[in-house]
């Protein structure tokens, strides 16, 4: 434990204020009795069965001087040098794939969908949790690497958007376990509808993998590209 | 404002004082006494034998039985009342002060002595002053000398004037004031004492002086009822009235519970001492009804009737 102000010490002084206020406020009120002989005997058996009273005759003043003394060690701003505490650390890997356009019951896109799952997570994040944000279809693109700023996530969120080719889990755990590289405790979160070959044998460095399937599961049909060629040989024909 | 109205000196005249014992008197009196002499109540019969006053024979019985016969009657005498007020500086305490208050109560019981033809003797005392009825007027802080020995109805203005001019100033010396008074005072009587007992050597000491001159001893214990219910609160400077001395407190409950226990102490202490001596003991509030006090309480203590 350190002080930002060691010079607010020097408000303790204001201790010593208060035991001459204190022994001001001592002048007691004169009260004529008839003898003090009753109240002599009185005291003395007092005193003989509680030694504490002295004290606690003092105990305006010891609460005095302890209010005084905290301010003083409130002003000298105490600090402590904490380890900073390691976050969570989420590589939120999203499909972007052809498959992912798909829309589903409601009118939205299986990436529509993803990024609402993602930013569930985003939104749970803790001030010391950080996140990274891969798209991936064929070939993985990171849209946010680690990071702890909540607006560039959102951001990167929106950037998302179905592509047109299949996907390959194994590009995008690969570069999601990379970002994670430097972060102990990380883990990678995928976001697809799970249309995608087995990754194979990737090197995770360690990190778990969540899977947080979106989309209806059925087998995937689409066209994915329409391509209008004039035939070489023969110029009339058209390939489709 | 006298200290006692008219009214109930009426009712005064209708008591007279007790004692437990028959005490010697020296002048003819009202008080009924075990020796025989001259009185209306008849006591007994003896044989004449010469010299014996002829006016005492009983000629009725001469008459029938032609013998001589000697009428005895009892003989009434007079008893000496004393009455002694506290008149130190702690008895100006109190609201109404224990002064006054006290100063009613021998006023009354000195008129009711003189009501009934008795010697009283009532004086003012504090410690450091000359008790006794010859002694000249006392020094500072000595209370004056009572009027004497005074007797009848007619002396009743001069044991007020006195206890009216009585004024509260001195400590509380009970010894050396009652030994002083007994050296004064031989006679035996009734001693009534009117006294806040504040006394820091203790009063069995005394008290034993009055015993030692066989005084019927009544002590009439006054209290103002700020010294039996104090009510104090806070930082505290308590000041002494008779010595002046100054102890600082913080009147918390503990302390005033344990002010309670130390005065119940006191009072028992002082109770027990007076009727195990077989002295009378009363004590009384100065806030109490004064009249009340006379005319009820006394008269249940026995010590007017």
């Amino acid at each position: 434990m350190s002080f930002l102000w060691p010079l607010g010490f020097a408000f303790a002084a204001l201790g010593g204020v208060v035991v001459v206020l204190h022994m001001l406020k001592m002048k007691r009120r004169e009260v004529d009795i008839s003898s003090a002989l009753l109240w002599k005997k009185a005291i003395e058996d007092l005193r003989a069965n509680a030694p504490f009273q002295r004290l606690r005759k003092s105990l305006l003043l010891l609460l005095q001087l302890l209010a005084v003394l905290g301010l003083a060690v409130a002003l000298a701003r105490p600090v402590r040098r904490m380890p900073k505490e390691q976050g969570r650390r989420i590589a939120i890997l999203v499909d972007v794939s052809a498959s992912m356009g798909t829309r589903e019951a409601g009118g939205k896109t299986r990436v529509d969908l993803a990024r609402e799952e993602a930013r569930k997570v985003i939104d749970g994040l803790g001030p010391n949790d950080a996140a990274a944000i891969v798209a991936f279809d064929q070939r993985a693109r990171a849209l946010a690497t680690l990071t702890t700023s909540q607006p560039v996530l959102r951001q990167a969120l929106a950037e998302l958007a179905p592509t047109h080719v299949g996907s390959e889990a194994r590009e995008g755990l690969a570069l999601a376990a990379a970002i994670l590289r430097e972060a102990a405790g990380g883990e990678i979160l995928l976001v697809s509808d799970g249309g995608f070959p087995p990754p194979g044998d990737v090197d995770l460095r360690g990190a778990p993998v969540r899977y947080l399937p979106v989309g209806a599961p059925r087998e995937n049909a689409g066209i994915t590209g329409l391509d209008v060629r004039r035939m070489v040989d023969e110029s009339e024909a058209i390939e489709v | 404002m006298p200290l006692l109205d008219a009214d109930f000196v009426k009712k005064l005249d209708r008591l007279d004082i007790l004692s437990k014992r028959i005490l010697a008197g020296r002048m003819k009196g009202e008080r009924r006494t075990k020796k025989r002499g001259e009185s209306i109540e008849f006591a007994d019969f003896r044989d004449y034998s010469a010299g014996d006053d002829l006016r005492r024979l009983d000629w009725n019985v001469f008459a029938r039985l032609d013998k001589l016969f000697l009428k005895l009657f009892l003989e009434e005498e007079d008893l000496s009342v004393y009455v002694l007020v506290d008149a130190s500086a702690s008895m100006a305490y109190g609201e109404p002060s224990k002064l006054l208050f006290a100063k009613k109560v021998a006023a009354a019981l000195g008129y009711v002595g003189l009501a009934r033809g008795n010697r009283v003797v009532a004086t003012a005392f504090a410690g450091a002053a000359k008790l006794g009825e010859e002694e000249p007027l006392g020094g500072a802080g000595e209370p004056a000398p009572g009027p004497g020995s005074i007797r009848g109805k007619g002396a009743a203005p001069r044991l007020f004037d006195y206890l009216e001019g009585v004024e509260a100033r001195g400590a509380t010396d009970l010894r050396s004031a009652f030994r002083r008074f007994s050296a004064r005072n031989q006679r035996p009587g009734i001693a009534i004492i009117v006294s806040d007992l504040l006394d820091r050597a203790g009063i069995e000491e005394a008290l034993r002086f009055l015993q030692a001159r066989r005084m019927d001893v009544f002590v009439i214990h006054v209290l103002a009822p700020e010294e039996l219910e104090p009510r104090l609160a806070g930082e505290l400077r308590l000041i002494d009235q008779e010595t002046r001395e100054r102890i600082e407190v913080t009147a918390s409950y503990p302390l005033l519970k344990q002010y309670q226990k130390t005065l119940e102490r006191f009072l028992g202490l002082s109770k027990e001492y007076c009727t195990r001596r077989g002295m009378g003991y009363l004590l009384v509030s100065s806030a109490q009804p004064f009249d009340e006090l006379v005319l009820r309480y006394l008269r249940s203590q026995r010590l007017v009737k």
